[in-house]
């Protein structure tokens, strides 16, 4: 292996969620104040239960991008979850000026999170299968042939690395960290990291089984919150070498500075009550980035809408010595929903734009502060304007796992 | 930097014996987390240092081709049946579940990443924790596949191929540091691992070659390579330098030197 190279820089990103079929729809609905989320009765939930959730109100397959219309026949014939991530991916290519064709000539690395993307769960194959009946083959093999990394992969049609984190609500944070690691000890020339999910029963019966499921749109850190809403949705990096950016002309974006990973090793779903384990990945960041918490100007929290999130992660913050008069920490998750594997490469995304335009929205759905939070949080209220152009996206996950990333924006 | 394997274990789950002091924090566990928890302190144990481990410096990488398969299909069980779903078998179903269980028995608290692929899941991971403690990350790390497969998974199999015998379920640990802390003691290099498109009905094959030194076996199950490494590791049968597997799917080459 040889020696560690300069931290990657971003060329290109791109988001969909409930929020927006792109990023730039994203910021525009963010300013606007939209939360798009939409009631969902006995089809996501069980029966007498009815919730809001962040659905992608439709994913066509029209990248917009000429250069990518190779893509078009495959994001129409793929499952939900590959359809979001390939959106995302088109137009995070898009952004960094990278062709089909450039992209074949070069070492790929595809690192994805996800959840949902990975499971079998075909209905109506397992209720005729549980019936006894002999169901058709074909959704079984679909699912075989869509690894999420290897079907991106197959359908960009690029050779290198790939691999599929399955850290729940984490994921795509540390899909971002593996692809950091990958292009500093050169184990491909570009990355595509973040994370994809879509909707699910399962998923919204679990939640709601855990009562962690708000019934009422989704309200972090507020102190009237019931909990989460689920949503859906993909959110990408383009991560290259500086030199190889700057050799092709290509306007940089930003950097992933730091990544780090740590676990509370406490309780299979909750957190640790005071952030134990985020601390230590924070920290972990920090010290990847050689940078400081004084350093950090903008906090983008997992902020999920549930208690024990809200107040593990502003224990977190606050024990780590972030400043609470200068620091805003935000969560997006009241405009997004909790997009689960998404949400790390979701909430990158978002960060590095508010980094880039210098600004921050406040939290979509907070409106009075629960009085036990340790640090304060920006209300939907509010926005603010950044004193810097490093920040860090954060996630935890059930199992314990805890990730952070911190970015650098750039002057627009 | 060198990357050392320290210890080693496998176990089917027909064989799986749960140690007295783990029956209470796994009795609601399911049988994949079962397999990973056993196998993770067994691996600790061999080595007779087992507290040495926890911590923030030690981590875990977890891969599995069909990850929590049997569980979820349970949660689905009550989703389509229009029941309440257990909260405890929802949890249990995620698929980073199992790696939770490991990281609080042992008080791990390094970086914990559980990676699903269909493709050579255990050299994956084994990569992955390579690369942490060689970039100094970690000092130490555990490595695992874990499968159970699931039943509606071994009908589909039986309906789509008929080659091989039925897949069991099972689980391989190894246990990477970055110094030689027992006989076996062997050094990991760099892994190679290449990934090629092919018929989703081959995965259902997982018609795998393994090569080492002279020996050379085709086996028939997504555990095979991992499992057959595990023993030849365990009995320090390892010849050669080189463990190289060829599938439809992809090839690995795993460097491991005295």
């Amino acid at each position: 292996m040889g020696s560690r190279l300069l931290p990657p820089v971003v060329t290109g990103y791109g988001a969909i969620t409930a929020l927006g079929e792109n990023c730039q729809a994203a910021w525009r609905n963010m300013a606007a104040g939209l939360v798009c989320n939409v009631g969902m009765g006995e089809r996501f939930f069980p029966a007498g239960f009815t919730a809001p959730c962040f659905q992608v109100p439709s994913v066509t397959a029209d990248t917009g991008r000429s250069s990518l219309d190779d893509l078009i026949p495959s994001i129409k014939t793929s499952n939900r979850t590959v359809q979001l991530a390939l959106l995302a991916v088109a137009e995070g290519l898009h952004r960094a000026g990278l062709s089909l064709g450039e992209l074949r000539g070069k070492t790929v690395g595809i690192v994805l999170g996800t959840t949902v993307g990975c499971t079998f769960h075909n209905e109506e194959y397992y209720v005729q299968w549980r019936h006894g009946l002999n169901p058709a083959a074909e959704p079984l093999l679909a699912y075989l042939s869509s690894n999420l990394a290897d079907k991106v992969r197959e359908i960009l049609g690029v050779t290198g690395p790939g691999l599929v984190i399955t850290n729940a609500c984490a994921s795509g944070t540390d899909a971002i960290g593996v692809a950091k690691t990958w292009l500093e000890y050169g184990k491909c020339d570009i990355a595509i990291a973040g994370g994809a999910d879509e909707l699910s029963r399962v998923a919204c019966h679990g939640f709601k089984s855990l009562m962690l499921y708000s019934e009422k749109s989704c309200s972090p850190f507020d102190k009237d919150r019931q909990g989460l809403n689920l949503g859906e949705g993909a959110g990408i990096l383009v991560l290259e070498r500086q030199e190889d950016a700057q050799r092709r002309g290509q306007k940089i974006l930003g950097r992933v500075r730091g990544y780090g990973i740590a676990g509370d090793a406490y309780h299979p779903t909750a957190p640790h009550p005071e952030g134990y384990g985020l601390q230590c990945a924070v920290k972990g960041a920090l010290g990847d980035s050689g940078l400081s918490v004084a350093d950090i100007c903008l906090i983008n929290a997992h902020g999920t809408g549930t208690r024990v999130n809200d107040l593990a992660e502003t224990h977190a913050i606050s024990a780590l010595g972030f400043d609470p008069d200068s620091l805003p920490v935000v969560s997006t998750k009241g405009f997004t929903g909790h997009t689960l594997g998404a949400a790390g490469g979701v909430e990158a995304v978002y960060t590095l734009m508010a980094l880039n335009e210098g600004f921050v929205f406040g939290s979509a759905g907070c409106h009075e502060l629960d009085p036990e939070l340790s640090f304060p949080v920006i209300k939907e209220a509010e926005s603010r304007v950044l004193t810097g152009k490093i920040g860090m996206s954060q996630s935890l996950a059930f199992g314990g796992s805890n990730s952070a990333v911190v970015l650098e924006g750039v002057e627009m | 930097m060198k990357v050392f394997v320290n210890a080693v274990s496998s176990v089917r789950l027909a064989d799986l014996l749960v140690p007295v002091e783990l029956t209470r924090k796994l009795r609601r566990a399911d049988d994949y987390i079962r397999l990973a928890v056993v196998a993770a302190c067994t691996t600790m144990q061999t080595q007779g240092t087992l507290t040495q481990h926890y911590g923030e410096r030690c981590g875990l990488v977890l891969g599995s081709a069909f990850s929590t398969m049997q569980t979820n299909f349970e949660v689905l069980d009550s989703v389509v049946s229009k029941e309440q779903a257990s909260p405890t078998l929802f949890s249990h179903s995620v698929f980073n579940a199992a790696a939770g269980y490991v990281a609080s028995t042992l008080a791990i608290k390094g970086a914990a990443l559980t990676i699903t692929d269909f493709c050579h899941p255990f050299f994956k991971a084994l990569e992955q924790a390579w690369l942490a403690i060689m970039s100094g990350g970690l000092d130490s790390c555990l490595v695992l596949q874990v499968e159970t497969y699931s039943t509606l998974l071994a009908d589909g199999r039986k309906t789509l191929v008929d080659e091989g015998a039925p897949w069991l379920p099972g689980v391989v640990c190894l246990l990477l540091e970055n110094k030689k802390s027992s006989s076996m003691g062997l050094c990991v290099g760099e892994t190679k691992i290449t990934s090629k498109a092919c018929h989703s009905q081959r995965l259902l094959t997982a018609r795998q070659e393994v090569t080492v030194g002279t020996l050379c076996q085709t086996l028939y199950e997504p555990l095979g390579a991992a499992f057959f490494l595990a023993e030849l590791l365990a009995k320090n049968e390892f010849q050669g330098n080189v463990f190289s597997v060829k599938s439809d799917w992809g090839d690995v080459r795993l460097h491991l030197n005295q």
